[in-house]
C-alpha cells in the first residue's frame, strides 16, 4: 500500500511523499499513526543520518496509534489503540537468545525500518502495546520517552539532597516531572539556556540557570544536554560522591579527566533507551496524564514536519512536538 | 403582590446561563468554555490536598485579599475578593441598580451581565458591538443618567479588546454617577497596548470597579475565585454586602499558591498566545473570517456552523455555538494544548475540502 510519509534522503534533505508499505506479513500489524512524537534523537539523525539502514528513511519511533490490519498469528484486532515500543530487537544474537531486551544489535523504529512521521507503519506484534480506555492518545504517545526516563532512574529509590538537570529538553523536562513525582519536597535546579524550556522548568518548580553552575552542590546531576562539555560540567556540579547520570548521546570527547572522577569519588552511570519501562509508562500516563501533558510545546501536520524540523535544529527551542500524520 | 410573583417577574426576561458543552469521546477536549489549557499548577494542587484538614472551620479571605493588594500595590481596603468573579457582577448589580436603572451594555454582551441587570429590573440600553468591538463612543454618551456600566475587554464573546489610550479616552467621558465595571477576566492574554496600569486608572477614575478572576490564566475555574479592584468606599460598601465565607478554604488555599508561583500561569499564558497566533494565521489563510482575539478564544464565522460543528465533534472537540452567546452564525473556539489545536486545524481542512462552504467570506 502507498502511503504519505516523510521522506529523509541521503542528502540529508527532508520532504513530504509517499513510499511503499508491505503488508503486515506473519506476526506484524498494521497501525494508522494519530500521533509521533519529535525526540532530540530523530534531530540527531536529521542532522547527520547516524544509524539510518535504509534511504529514503521514514523515522518517528514514538507513536501511537490504531491497529488498521493483522498479519496471521496476532493477538491483536483492528481498532485497538495503541503505542509502540520503539526497540528492534534482531532475535538472532546470543543476548536475544536469552532475553530480546537485551539484544546487543538492537535497532530502532524509523531507523531500520519505516517509522511513524507517516499515515501508517508495519511493526512487530511484540513492539505493540495496548493503550487502555480513558488515556487519550495524544497522551499515550509520551509513553516512549516516559520509559526512557524511568528506566533512567531505576534505582534512585530515595530522594537525593539536592538534583540539577542540565539540558530541559523533552528528557530532561522528563526527569524534572519524574523527580518531582517520586520526592515531592526535593527542590530541581535546571540549566537551560533556551528560554521556553527554562520557562516550562520554572513552571513546573525548578529554579533555572542558562548555564549549569559551578559550585558542587548537588547530589545527583543528570546530563540531558549533550553540548560540547556538559558531561565534564556534570561532573563539576556533583558534590563529593554524588551521581552523575548521563543520558544525553553526544560522541564529542569530554574532556572529563579520570583524575576528576576520581577525586570527586562520583558515580558516573549512563542509560540507554529503555527495557521494559513501557507498561508503567502507560499506567502513569493513564494515572495521571496531565502531569506530563505540559512538556507538549506544540503539534504539527504531516506537511509540516519538514519546515518544523528545519526549525527546530536551527533552534533548539520547543520542548516536546507531536506530529499528527 | 406576592412572592413568587416578584421571583417571576425578576427572573421572567433572564435567559438562563448555558454552560459550553463537554467534548464527548476522541482524543481531543472542550474548546467550550474558555477554560485553562493545562489545568491548575502543581503549588496549587498541593495547596488543594493540604486544605483537607482546614475544612471544618470559618476562614476569611483577609490573607489573599492581602496578597491580591500587595501584588496590584493598593491598600487591602481597595479588594474585595469573590466567589468567582461573577459573585461580583451580582453584588455590584444589587448595590447599584434597581428598578428602572439604566445599565450601558454591549450587544452581545457576557451573559452574566445582561442576568444580573434584568434580575434587579434594571432598563438594560444595548449598543450594538462594532466590528466585533466596543462602540466606545456610543457607549459614552449612553451612559449620560445611566447607573452601571459593563466592559468587558478582551470582550467575551468576540475577544476584541479596548486599548489602554482608548480606554482613558473612554472613561474621562463617562458620566460621574455610572459605575463602569472593566471586566478583565482575560487580561494576561492581551498584548501591551490593551494592558492599561491597574493603580494609575483607579486613581484617575473614582467610579471605576475592576473585575478580575483566577479562572482563566491560573486554571481555578472550578473553585470560583475572583476578586475586584475599586475605590475604598464602593469595595466597602460591596465587602459590607457580600457573604462572609463567600470563597471556601480549599479555594482560597489554592488561589495564594497560585499567585505566589506565576511561573505556572506564565508557561500558560504563552502557550495561550502561541496556539492563538497560530490559529489565527491559520483561519487567515485559509480565508475564514474571524475577530483578532486578545483573549484565550478565537471567534470564527462560516457559513454553516452546524457542518463544521459536527466536523470538529466526529475528532471529540466541542466549541461554543454562537447561538448561546447572541452570535449566531459564529463559533467561538477556545484555545486549547497543542495537540488539541491540531485536531481543530484538521477539522477545519476537512471541512472546507469536503465543499467550500466555509472557505471564502
Amino acid at each position: 500500500m502507498k502511503v504519505e510519509a516523510s521522506l529523509l534522503g541521503q542528502d540529508l534533505e527532508i520532504e513530504i511523499g509517499t513510499r511503499e508499505l508491505d503488508e503486515p506479513g506473519p506476526g506484524e500489524v498494521l497501525v494508522r499513526v494519530e500521533w509521533a512524537g519529535i525526540c532530540g534523537s530523530d534531530l540527531h539523525v536529521f542532522r547527520s543520518g547516524t544509524w539510518v539502514e535504509y534511504w529514503p528513511a521514514t523515522l518517528g519511533h514514538e507513536v501511537a496509534g490504531v491497529v488498521e490490519a493483522v498479519g496471521s498469528e496476532v493477538a491483536f484486532s483492528p481498532g485497538e489503540r495503541v503505542v509502540l515500543d520503539s526497540r528492534l530487537p534482531c532475535l538472532d544474537c546470543p543476548e536475544c537468545a536469552i532475553d530480546p531486551d537485551r539484544c546487543s544489535q538492537i535497532t530502532f523504529l524509523g531507523e531500520s525500518r519505516p517509522g511513524g512521521f507517516a499515515g501508517y507503519c508495519v511493526v512487530p506484534e511484540r513492539s505493540v502495546h495496548r493503550v487502555p480506555d480513558g488515556l487519550a492518545l495524544e497522551d499515550a504517545v509520551l509513553a516512549e520517552p516516559l520509559a526512557v526516563v524511568l528506566h533512567a532512574l531505576a534505582g534512585i529509590d530515595a530522594a537525593p539532597d539536592s538534583a540539577l538537570v542540565i539540558g530541559h529538553g523533552p528528557v530532561g523536562a522528563l526527569v524534572q516531572i519524574e523527580l518531582r513525582r517520586r520526592f515531592e519536597d526535593l527542590e530541581v535546579d535546571v540549566a537551560e539556556p533556551a528560554e521556553r524550556r527554562a520557562q516550562l522548568a520554572r513552571a513546573l518548580g525548578a529554579r533555572t540557570t542558562d548555564a549549569a553552575p559551578e559550585d558542587r552542590d548537588y547530589g545527583l546531576v543528570v546530563d540531558a544536554a549533550g553540548y560540547e562539555g556538559s558531561l565534564k560540567d556534570a561532573v563539576a556540579a556533583a558534590r563529593h560522591g554524588g551521581t552523575v547520570l548521563v543520558l544525553a548521546i553526544d560522541g564529542r570527547p569530554s574532556g572529563l579527566s579520570g583524575r576528576e572522577i576520581v577525586e570527586s569519588e562520583v558515580t558516573l552511570r549512563g542509560s540507554n533507551a529503555f527495557v521494559d519501562e513501557l507498561p508503567r509508562a502507560i499506567e502513569l500516563l493513564a494515572a495521571e496524564a496531565g502531569r506530563y501533558r505540559p512538556l507538549v510545546t506544540g503539534a504539527v501536520s504531516l506537511p509540516e514536519l519538514p519546515e518544523t524540523i528545519r526549525g527546530q535544529l536551527a533552534s533548539p527551542d520547543e520542548v516536546k512536538v507531536l506530529v499528527r500524520p | 403582590m406576592n412572592a413568587l410573583a416578584t421571583a417571576q417577574r425578576r427572573t421572567g426576561s433572564i435567559r438562563r446561563y448555558q454552560p459550553g458543552r463537554a467534548a464527548d469521546g476522541g482524543d481531543a477536549g472542550k474548546l467550550s468554555s474558555n477554560e485553562h489549557p493545562l489545568g491548575p499548577s502543581p503549588a496549587a494542587m498541593k495547596a488543594i490536598c493540604a486544605s483537607a484538614p482546614e475544612v471544618h472551620r470559618y476562614v476569611t479571605s483577609e490573607e489573599l485579599r492581602g496578597a491580591i493588594a500587595e501584588q496590584e500595590g493598593l491598600d487591602p481596603g481597595r479588594v474585595v475578593v469573590t466567589n468567582g468573579s461573577d459573585e461580583l457582577c451580582y453584588l455590584t448589580a444589587m448595590l447599584t441598580t434597581g428598578p428602572g436603572s439604566p445599565v450601558i451594555l454591549s450587544e452581545p454582551c457576557y451573559q452574566i451581565d445582561e442576568l444580573v441587570t434584568r434580575l434587579h429590573e434594571a432598563e438594560p440600553r444595548y449598543v450594538p458591538l462594532k466590528d466585533g468591538g466596543h462602540d466606545l463612543d456610543a457607549m459614552a454618551e449612553a451612559s449620560q443618567g445611566a447607573t452601571l456600566c459593563w466592559l468587558p475587554t478582551p470582550h467575551n464573546p468576540t475577544g476584541r479588546a479596548v486599548t489602554a489610550q482608548d480606554l482613558e479616552s473612554f472613561l474621562d467621558r463617562v458620566s460621574d454617577g455610572c459605575v463602569v465595571v472593566l471586566d478583565e477576566a482575560y487580561r494576561s492574554f492581551a498584548g501591551s497596548d490593551f494592558v492599561a496600569d491597574t493603580r494609575e486608572l483607579l486613581d484617575r477614575h473614582p467610579n471605576l470597579l475592576i473585575q478580575r478572576t483566577l479562572s482563566k490564566a491560573h486554571g481555578l475555574a472550578g473553585l470560583r475565585v475572583g476578586y475586584g479592584l475599586g475605590p475604598a468606599g464602593l469595595i466597602g460598601m460591596i465587602d459590607a454586602a457580600k457573604p462572609p465565607f463567600n470563597v471556601n478554604v480549599v479555594a482560597l488555599n489554592a488561589a495564594l499558591a497560585s499567585l505566589r508561583d506565576p511561573a505556572w500561569a506564565e508557561y500558560g499564558i504563552d502557550l495561550v498566545r502561541k496556539e492563538r497566533e497560530r490559529f489565527e494565521d491559520f483561519l487567515t489563510d485559509r480565508g475564514i473570517r474571524h475577530w483578532p482575539s486578545e483573549a484565550n478564544f478565537v471567534t470564527l464565522t462560516v457559513e454553516d456552523t452546524d457542518r463544521l460543528q459536527a466536523e470538529l465533534a466526529r475528532d471529540g472537540v466541542a466549541v461554543r455555538d454562537g447561538d448561546d452567546l447572541g452570535l449566531p452564525g459564529y463559533l467561538r473556539v477556545s484555545i486549547g494544548r497543542p495537540p488539541e489545536m491540531a485536531v481543530v486545524r484538521g477539522a477545519i481542512e476537512r471541512f472546507q475540502e469536503h465543499d467550500n462552504g466555509g472557505a471564502s467570506q
